[in-house]
């Protein structure tokens, strides 16, 4: 799986990884737990009869209860999430304040 | 060349310290664009990021007209300029966001220059400063996906070329968007701690 190297990713907050397992690289390095429960969540979410997505989180999930639990948040959450986060934030707004561009160090005009 | 793609070309060579110099050009590139073109705006008028992240690639980076790199290098480019964008825009909305809370509970407004001018338009501060909070733990945990959002809520980038940015199929930054919105989305929806994963010690 090719994997592109990113510059800033804060390093304080990686969590150093003691292995990985082939089944978690489509996804990427995370740790086991979590790259489980997302590899679980994701192929649950397609199948679309609930029994069988039902059927399918026993059998991966077997008898490890919080697995099950944090799957199944996932897919609670899922479903109730409407367009979060579907259009980019990051619209900026000219506001009805004073004019921004007369500052010592602006350039003008381009 | 110009010094962004002078840097990107080292980034491209494997110097890893050049991608030190790349955030803070274009963070001061994307503040200088945002301010010059929201003084040319009328009020309430809204500038897309997407645009300004845009704006920023074609000053910075020039096009070499032959393009003789071949797109796997010109996209291995486009990607480390664009995680740089978007972090630069995380940071400027972010710190926005913070900057207007305490505005807001510090109980008077004084003339700021960018810093007033800059709204997020549809986020509410305390909402984005969450969410940023959010995205610190998701990238603990599953740093492509965290960066995923970046590229997609931040600098506004449509799916197929967050994914090129990334290196990641369409199908695998698909995965990896329906996975961080759900995170993210249950992470802030709880408002406390996320006990499901700290249950799983063992």
């Amino acid at each position: 799986v090719k994997k592109n190297h990113f510059l800033w990713r804060s390093s304080a907050r990686r969590v150093a990884l003691p292995f990985t397992q082939a089944k978690f690289a489509e996804e990427n390095e995370m740790s086991p737990p979590q790259g489980q429960a997302k590899r679980i969540f994701l192929d649950a979410v397609e199948i679309p009869s609930l029994s069988q997505r039902q059927a399918y989180l026993v059998a991966e999930c077997g008898d490890d209860e919080a697995l099950r639990r944090e799957v199944e948040a996932l897919l609670a959450h899922h479903g109730g999430m409407g367009s979060f986060l579907e259009s980019p934030a990051t619209a900026l707004a000219a506001t009805a304040d004073e004019p921004t561009w007369e500052r010592p160090g602006t350039i003008i005009g381009q | 060349m110009s010094e962004v793609t002078r840097i990107l070309d080292a980034i491209n060579q494997g110097d890893m310290h050049a991608a030190d110099q790349l955030l803070p050009l274009v963070y001061d590139e994307l503040r200088r664009l945002a301010e010059h073109r929201l003084a040319q705006e009328k009020p309430g008028q809204t500038l897309q990021a997407t645009a300004l992240v845009h704006e920023a690639y074609l000053r910075l980076v020039p096009s070499p007209g032959g393009e003789s790199g071949g797109s796997n290098q010109l996209w291995n480019s486009r990607g480390h300029f664009f995680a740089a964008a978007a972090e630069a825009m995380r940071r400027i909305l972010v710190e926005q966001a913070r900057r207007k809370r305490r505005l807001k509970h510090g109980g008077y407004r004084r003339h700021v220059g960018l810093e007033q001018a800059l709204n997020v338009a549809e986020v509410p501060p305390d909402d984005l400063v969450a969410l940023d909070e959010a995205l610190g733990h998701l990238e603990s945990i599953d740093p492509v996906a965290a960066q995923l959002v970046k590229l997609r809520y931040f600098a506004g980038l449509p799916m197929r070329d967050a994914a090129k940015a990334l290196g990641l199929s369409l199908r695998t930054a698909e995965r990896n968007w329906t996975y961080a919105k759900t995170w993210l989305h249950r992470e802030l929806g709880q408002g406390g701690a996320t006990d499901a994963s700290a249950g799983r010690g063992s």
